[in-house]
């Protein structure tokens, strides 16, 4: 695809292969099966599904999941197996040289018949009221393997439905006991709160204390369930799949940018789902990123308004922009600020610097309260061990972040490699239980120092260790110790072999909390800090997550974005802009990966891209930007940084010589504390959502009670 | 080396664009690498933005007061070129930025 030509390169190929070679010896030796008379080479490890798979032979399954354990028993994936008498499981046997395998034999297609039929004889016939009509397993599979006639007289068992709180809806009766949300919950999540009781016909699937799941992957439960058991609870009954348009786009309320399906209905978003894509999210999504899409409809700003003493005031663009262009122009453009909210796209971004600096203003803030690290390099502020680095690690420490509430699904991603890549996990900060066995080491920088001085006996673990990162939440660099806390860990990356030039490995990870953050460093904007300056014009670029205090009471504040929240509140002008959905961005996540996200529906009412809006207030000025439409300011992007137009590519750069040292100095012993206290509220969008607002009443009491499943702390 | 100390004064980020590779981009790199710290020493606060990307056409851009930008390429320069081309822009810096005061 558009990659092939870089991948050419010697340092990408390295860079890309590194992990193909651990593997090799494994997938070298290979044996010769027969899948339906075709002769197919496959490694010994794997299972004749596996195998089928790999020569294009569909075999239909439910309980299999490629991402979870083997569990073998819905018996749907039955297979021929010449000499073998009775047909078999072709998902959890292995293959052996020779083996030949039949698909399509009339025993084959006896067998899943009888299994289909048992399948139905319990499961109710409410397709046309059930969600997931349309996208079933069963329903779809049934059409093949289903007979005409059912031939059971007795009465279906029913089976009461069970509470999973706000976002999973339950219909248990429709349950196929494919145990698949149970090995998720356990598995994935780790959470092991589901699981079977009774036996036989009484078997039941559910939490057996009627405990609510509090997993902040719990959505991920619905596009498990093969049928209508677990369905989405905002979205029940609203659409059918076949009405929905499909747009892959990629999520920003997550830091990472999981790979997404935004579904829209006309000029409705109804639904967000997960995309496969092994190097950000796997298959999941965290519940934010799937629900908190209702906000979108909710306190939306879709017309240019003004303060006056009696309120806000309806206007129409050519009033706001020369309202601004006016307040702008009468002050001198270093009396202005400008601040950059989290989920701005690039586009948006480099239009506002550059109109910014037009202006004369040199005083641009992306980095929220603060965040004290450099852009020159961008090894200064991305995960350098790349979010694929987990599953070559064999040390993590964690550094002052809850990486269950902050990070989720790279949560998920470390505790996959705990349970199978026997990946160790230490945490300094916040003790929270995260799903598998950590070993909590400590509190506050002391920790860092001792290790660092080889005082701590996690030094010792730290120096054997071949490949160790260091994951360091952003948060913790907008201390006031901030620098002195990343001088401390560049010195530990040093001294230890978290910066290891021979494996072109640099374990020092930092989180970044937001998009907009990470796009405005790799722009090389980081502002000035000048204690005590009053800026006259604030111009708020989606900016919500602001300090109040920070802004002078007289001052004239622009407020430019989508939601009536803290910024709109504080607003005297507002210009409606377009969320994530509405308009064509670019982001940039924390791998530094560069992501596209896709229009999806247009901004309500009056509403603009971002960039359109701030190119109009600039010719209105004077100052005109020099691009007219999306390519061209993408082009602009390319002049600043060529990276930044290479779509869903992780750019190899220079990540052990070129970083910027960080000034030592002496750190405050306080408490790394956990940054999150709402996981389901913490920006504009979803603090709008109704959804995310039942999830926090259902959930945040749970999660703080002492009855959550610790994992006892080896 | 005069130009360091003239730097953080004179132009308001300095931005550079090489591949990690190539041959063209040798001396851009190599001046990077060889000039970093002692920017930094002077200037901390200075924006001496590196950017990387395979097979990018070396480019040094220099912004001067109210965003007017000037990019030199330096594909296949040596070090001591790029070293003149960065000098070059800082001196372009009086006459830039009083043009655009003027205006
Ligand atoms: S609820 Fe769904 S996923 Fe869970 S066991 Fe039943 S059918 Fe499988
Ligand atoms: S898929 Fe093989 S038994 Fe369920």
């Amino acid at each position: 695809m558009p990659n092939s030509s870089l991948n050419n390169n010697p340092i990408n190929m390295l860079h890309q292969l590194k992990r193909y070679f651990r593997a090799s010896s494994r997938l070298l030796n290979t044996i010769e099966v027969f899948i339906d008379g075709n002769s197919i080479q496959v490694p010994p490890t794997f299972t004749i599904m596996q195998a089928c798979h790999k020569a294009g032979v569909n075999v239909p399954h439910f309980c299999f999941h490629d991402r979870m354990a083997i569990s073998g028993n819905c018996r749907m994936c039955l297979v021929e197996v010449e000499r073998i008498m009775k047909p078999i499981a072709s998902c959890a046997y292995p293959v052996s040289p020779g083996m030949r395998v039949k698909t399509q034999s009339e025993m084959v297609y006896n067998a899943r018949g009888g299994v289909m039929e048992f399948l139905l004889a319990n499961h109710p016939l409410d397709c046309p009221i059930c969600d997931q009509g349309g996208e079933c397993d069963l329903q779809d599979q049934s059409v093949v393997y289903g007979y005409k006639q059912g031939r059971f007289l007795e009465y279906k068992r029913a089976v009461e439905d069970k509470d999973y709180g706000p976002l999973v809806t339950t219909i248990m009766t429709r349950c196929i006991h494919c145990t698949r949300c149970i090995k998720f919950s356990e598995e994935i999540a780790g959470m092991p709160v589901l699981g079977t009781t009774g036996r036989g016909r009484e078997t039941e699937v559910g939490t057996y204390i009627g405990r609510l799941m509090t997993s902040e992957l719990s959505g991920n439960l619905v596009d498990l369930c093969p049928v209508g058991a677990l369905t989405n609870g905002p979205y029940a009954f609203t659409a059918r799949p076949w009405e929905l348009r499909i747009i892959n786009s990629f999520d920003v309320l997550d830091p990472m940018t999981p790979a997404i399906v935004v579904n829209t209905r006309g000029p409705e978003v109804m639904r967000v789902l997960p995309r496969i894509h092994d190097e950000i999210n796997e298959e999941w999504i965290h519940d934010r990123s799937r629900h908190a899409f209702d906000g979108l409809k909710q306190q939306r700003i879709n017309a240019c308004l003004v303060k006056t003493q009696d309120g806000f005031k309806e206007i129409d663009w050519e009033q706001a922009i020369n309202m601004a262009a006016e307040k702008l122009n009468q002050v001198s453009g270093d009396e202005v600020v400008g601040v950059i909210g989290e989920h701005m796209d690039l586009e948006a971004i480099v239009a506002f610097r550059d109109f910014m600096y037009r202006l004369g203003c040199e005083n641009i803030e992306a980095r929220r309260h603060g965040i004290q690290v450099s852009a020159d390099f961008r090894a200064n502020y991305l995960m350098n061990s790349k979010i694929t680095g987990v599953d070559e690690s064999d040390l993590v420490l964690v550094v002052g972040t809850n990486l269950r509430t902050q990070h989720p699904v790279l949560n998920a991603r470390i505790r996959r490699c705990v349970t199978q890549n026997d990946l160790k996990v230490a945490v300094i900060g916040p003790s929270e239980s995260l799903g598998y066995d950590y070993k909590h080491i400590g509190n506050s920088a002391k920790t860092l120092k001792e290790i660092l001085d080889g005082t701590h006996p996690f030094a010792k673990k730290l120096e054997k260790a071949k490949l160790p990162m260091l994951i360091l939440d952003s948060s913790l660099l907008k201390r006031e110790d901030g620098e002195a806390i990343m001088a401390l860990v560049q010195e530990l990356g040093n001294k230890y072999k978290l910066v290891n030039p021979e494996a072109n490995w640099n374990g020092i990870s930092i989180l970044n909390s937001s998009v907009g953050n990470i796009g405005a460093l790799e722009l090389g904007i980081t502002s000035k800090h000048i204690p005590g300056f009053k800026p006259k014009i604030v111009y708020l670029l989606g900016a919500d997550n602001f300090r109040p205090e920070e802004i002078p009471e007289d001052a004239f504040v622009i407020y430019q974005g989508t939601h009536g929240d803290e910024g709109a509140y504080r607003a005297n002008l507002i210009l409606p802009g377009a969320a994530y959905t509405e308009k064509s961005g670019t982001y940039v996540n924390i791998d530094g990966r560069v992501v596209m996200g896709r229009l999806a529906t247009s901004p309500p009412g009056q509403g603009r891209s971002d960039w359109e809006i701030l190119r109009a207030l600039s010719e209105v000025m004077g100052h005109t930007l020099p691009y007219d439409d999306l390519q061209e300011i993408r082009y602009r992007i390319a002049e600043l940084a060529p990276h930044l137009v290479k779509y869903d590519y992780v750019e190899p750069y220079n990540q052990t010589e070129w970083i910027t040292k960080a000034k030592k100095g002496d750190v405050v012993e306080s408490v790394f504390a956990d940054q999150v206290d709402n996981f389901y509220m913490i920006d504009a969008i979803s603090r709008a959502s109704p959804v995310m607002a039942k999830c926090s009443a259902a959930f945040n009491h749970l999660k703080n009670s002492n009855f959550v499943p610790e994992f006892p702390n080896r | 080396m005069s130009w360091h100390r003239l730097l953080a004064s004179k132009i308001r980020e300095l931005r550079l664009v090489c591949c990690q590779t190539s041959s063209h981009s040798e001396g851009i790199r190599s001046f990077i690498s060889k000039n970093y710290t002692q920017v930094k020493s002077q200037a901390p606060e200075f924006p001496f933005i590196v950017r990387e990307c395979e097979n990018a056409i070396p480019l040094v851009v220099a912004r001067y007061d109210f965003g007017v930008e000037k990019k030199v390429c330096v594909e296949g320069f040596s070090e001591k070129d790029v070293d003149k081309a960065v000098e070059d822009l800082i001196k372009q810096a009086d006459s830039i930025n009083s043009h655009r005061e003027t205006h």
